[in-house]
């Protein structure tokens, strides 16, 4: 059966599943690669279309077993989802036309002199989310560190720094909620600026330790 | 005693190709062809079965000059005690392998 080299489509698809399998699966995508050169020219498009998926299971696959040590670009996307808008919020805490730059100096010292105590309360935990709130921009540059560098969050004191910022922020809200009765926060509010950023460091920090690979990966290591 | 996994009914028809010439080398299109299974089914349960140490591969030199090196697969030892230890579950079931079986 005569073979014909194979269409700009399905050198595409083999492309994409050769960059798509993980590093360690590398052979396996070569050996896809390889297969089409022997193939009717007829079947190499669905032969790469199939390669394609192949390299996804592999790429996915550890997502089922409870590994969280996701691809890079997977990685990308959690970043700006977990960090994205609390930086946002971050931002206009710290520097907005609502946050704690406007309130500086004397701005800052008449409205709590002004205020009843749970306002005040309320104001000073506002205050106190431009240093707490850290945590998202931080984040956001640790995260997209990992993305291009492939280096995650190593240094373990600067990750629980980070997650304890908004847990005693989290307490000092709870504290005002129960003793000083301000307005707690909405949901999903206290998801965007403290659970998210906080699931998203300790992924970094998940990412950071160091990997021993199962023997079967190893043996493909080893080659 | 530990209960041994059946296999989905893909794997037990690619255990069934392979093990048509246990100790022949088999490459990837022969093994599309004699199963049915297409490329996206077939190589994640080769990667599989070789992760498990059941399936040998290795890099055959080009047979035709300008293409490149073949990969070829054939079950081990452990991987043809496997194949029949399966298919003996299988029968004992009466499960045809079909593709419809729970998957391993």
């Amino acid at each position: 059966m005569k073979t014909l080299r194979f269409s700009w489509r399905a050198s595409l698809l083999i492309w994409l599943a050769t960059r798509l399998m993980p590093r360690e699966r590398r052979e396996w995508a070569d050996a896809m690669n390889a297969e089409m050169h022997y193939l009717p020219h007829d079947v190499t498009f669905s032969w790469a279309a199939g390669c394609l998926v192949a390299a996804l299971k592999q790429r996915f696959a550890p997502m089922h077993t409870g590994n969280f040590r996701i691809n890079r670009w997977v990685f990308l996307l959690e970043t700006l989802g977990f960090f994205g808008p609390a930086t946002l919020a971050w931002w206009e805490f710290a520097f907005g036309p609502s946050g704690a730059a406007y309130f500086g100096s004397k701005m800052f010292a008449m409205h709590f002199q002004n205020l009843p105590l749970a306002d005040q309360y309320m104001l000073g935990l506002h205050a106190a989310h431009a240093v707490t709130g850290l945590i998202a921009p931080m984040g956001l540059f640790l995260g997209l560190r990992y993305v291009i560098r492939d280096r995650a969050l190593d240094n373990r004191l600067l990750g629980y720094a980070l997650i304890a910022a908004p847990v005693l922020q989290t307490t000092a809200g709870i504290i005002g909620v129960i003793g000083f009765g301000v307005e707690p926060l909405l949901p999903g509010i206290f998801l965007l600026l403290i659970v998210l950023p906080v699931a998203g460091i300790v992924h970094l920090m998940y990412l950071g330790k160091a990997v021993a690979l199962p023997p079967a990966d190893a043996r493909l290591a080893a080659g | 005693m530990q209960r041994v996994r059946r296999s989905s009914g893909q794997t037990l028809s690619l255990l069934r190709s392979l093990m048509d010439r246990p100790r022949s080398w088999h490459h990837g299109y022969e093994l599309s062809k004699g199963t049915g299974l297409v490329s996206g089914t077939l190589y994640p349960i080769l990667t599989r079965l070789s992760d498990r140490g059941y399936l040998e591969h290795k890099w055959l030199p080009p047979q035709e000059a300008g293409k490149p090196p073949r990969h070829v697969y054939r079950l081990n030892a452990l991987g043809i005690a496997y194949a029949k230890e399966q298919f003996e579950i299988t029968d004992e079931a009466g499960i045809e392998a079909t593709g419809t079986v729970s998957r391993a």
